[in-house]
């Protein structure tokens, strides 16, 4: 007979479980349902999946109302479509995930109100099928001339252990209005931003990494415009900003990513098209001080490629779309760049085709590690 | 410390002998800690019990001799390819029979390499098992009220209580 294993083994078993194996297993008995929903528990598992479970997710850029696809690329290098949020049917105008953050996702999409009116947010968590409406902003920013601009950010630091949602408004190029959303507290807050000064607008895309987010920005200062980064210290709000690295700022050819614990910018080479160069900033994310440079670590080069545009870092791999030239015929898909072996892995894009998927020419990539993270607040 | 030792014996809970050597011994703190008492001490007649029953020290014995190499020295690539080959080997057995008295061995023990890879091959076996199968091997009741279990079902559609 099998003997009584004691509670340090068992959470340590339930720990290597796929979510979907554990939300099963909460029928066991109402011991298990109950460790399994601990946050101790939870931040086990999460622990244990960030060093063993690291898959990419990845969508193709959306514009109206054609419905959007979400797809896993896994740690097995196998790519499949997630279940997406059944919300998404009603509401997927122009939707994109902002970031994704310990398995949580938050997906922004368009508001029909009116022009210029903020995205309405939806956090969830693909793996549990949690998902939830974030409520509406205080800022309803009605009225408002249709250029605006509004930016979002979203990502958890572990000093204060909460999730925040960060939202700017840019107004005659310059930011605002910025308000905070603490998932803690279920509430939106104003901010300030005096620090933001000469900022005029931002790129879309963002990272969070060790409690601290990130964005390309536009800054005007002495009448010269000059690319820079903005930074937003999650426990603390505070924004600084960063000097970027001496790269050729484009947001359709660069992207801001994580390295090895440091923030990193994937950029398309200033002189050579085919090459991505990647850049790390010389000191560990999260503090607030000090002297911040870049290296450049790696220059990959895509020499089949007549087009490349990097997404993400997964592990040693550089996610990317290009357009490869092959000898049967030129096509756009996703690709992996491996930055040991220098080699290019191809060919997601049969398995997306298998699965539906129309050939995009912009896609948008995270790194995600799949939890039980609950999103809190308001279900439905 | 003597350095003739080359082996130590050691008695199971079921009071049978069993030999193991210096360099496998390291691989658990206490067992670790055993051979430097009984190789400090004056009387060397007296042989220490494990709390692990003779069908499961076997193995563990197995499993530290195996890697103890390894354990000590270091090794290439290519060795620790095959050890990995050789644990998908070993780990294969039933959870009933002996991989449950594994994993409190190791726990016991304090060998990490061994209770990380039993709680692996548990964890990967019950992938594939339905709530009855696991309840039968880990001594549980479903202790849930027909009205619980309607709920958990409307939470999670497709749950199974069996």
């Amino acid at each position: 007979m099998a003997p009584f294993l004691p509670q340090e083994i068992i959470t340590n078993i339930l720990k290597r479980l796929r979510v979907k194996s554990l939300i099963r297993f909460q029928c066991i008995c109402k011991h298990w349902k109950s460790l399994i929903n601990t946050p101790s528990f939870i931040a086990d598992h999460l622990h244990h999946s960030g060093s063993h479970n690291h898959s990419i997710i990845f969508h193709p850029r959306q514009k109206g109302d054609r419905t959007l696809h979400f797809y896993l690329l896994d740690c097995e290098m196998q790519v499949r479509e997630v279940q997406k949020a059944p919300l998404m049917d009603y509401f997927a105008r122009d939707a994109a995930i902002v970031f994704t953050s310990n398995g949580l996702v938050c997906v922004k999409f368009d508001n029909h109100a009116s022009c210029g009116s903020p995205p309405r947010l939806l956090l969830w968590n693909p793996a549990t099928r949690d998902k939830g409406l974030v409520p509406t902003n205080i800022n309803d920013f009605g009225d408002q001339f249709s250029w605006n601009k509004i930016f979002v950010g979203f990502g958890f630091s572990p000093i204060i252990n909460d999730y925040k949602i960060v939202m700017f408004r840019f107004s005659y190029r310059a930011v605002d209005w910025v308000e905070l959303y603490s998932l803690t507290s279920e509430s939106w807050k104003e901010v300030k931003c005096g620090t933001l000064a000469g900022l005029m607008n931002l790129w879309d895309q963002t990272v969070t990494a060790n409690g601290v987010m990130y964005w390309f920005g536009w800054l005007e200062r002495h009448g010269s415009r000059d690319v820079t980064i903005v930074s937003f210290d999650i426990a603390n709000e505070v924004f600084t900003l960063i000097p970027s690295p001496d790269f050729y700022p484009s947001p359709y050819s660069s992207t801001l990513t994580v390295h090895e614990d440091r923030l990193a910018v994937l950029s398309l080479n200033r002189y050579q098209s085919k090459s991505i160069d990647l850049w790390v900033m010389d000191e560990a994310i999260g503090s607030s001080r000090g002297i911040r440079s870049w290296t450049k670590k790696y220059t990959c080069v895509f020499s089949s490629y007549c087009f490349v545009c990097p997404l993400t870092i997964w592990r040693n791999e550089i996610f990317c779309s290009g357009v490869h030239e092959r000898p049967e015929n030129v096509r756009l898909e996703p690709a992996l760049f491996n930055l040991t072996t220098n080699k290019i892995k191809l060919g997601f894009m049969d398995t997306l085709c298998n699965l539906g998927h129309h050939v995009a020419y912009k896609y948008h990539a995270f790194n995600y590690v799949e939890s039980l993270v609950p999103i809190g607040g308001t279900k439905f | 410390m003597s350095s003739s030792v080359e082996a130590i014996t050691v008695l199971s809970s079921d009071g049978d002998e069993f030999k193991i050597t210096v360099s496998a011994a390291k691989l658990s703190k206490p067992l670790n800690w055993m051979l430097e008492d009984v190789c400090f001490s004056d009387d060397c007649d007296e042989v220490p019990t494990i709390e692990v029953n003779s069908k499961t020290l076997v193995k563990v014995i197995e499993y530290c001799e195996k890697h103890a190499p390894r354990a000590n020295s270091g090794a290439s690539d290519s060795d620790a390819e095959e050890l990995k080959k050789w644990d998908i080997e070993f780990m294969k057995m039933d959870v009933k029979d002996i991989l449950f008295h594994i994993l409190m061995a190791a726990n016991y023990l304090h060998m990490e390499g061994l209770y990380d890879l039993a709680c692996q091959t548990a964890a990967d076996l019950m992938k594939g098992m339905t709530v009855s199968q696991i309840r039968k091997i880990f001594h549980i009741k479903n202790d849930f009220s027909s009205e619980e279990q309607e709920q958990l079902r409307r939470q999670h559609p497709g749950c199974s209580f069996d």
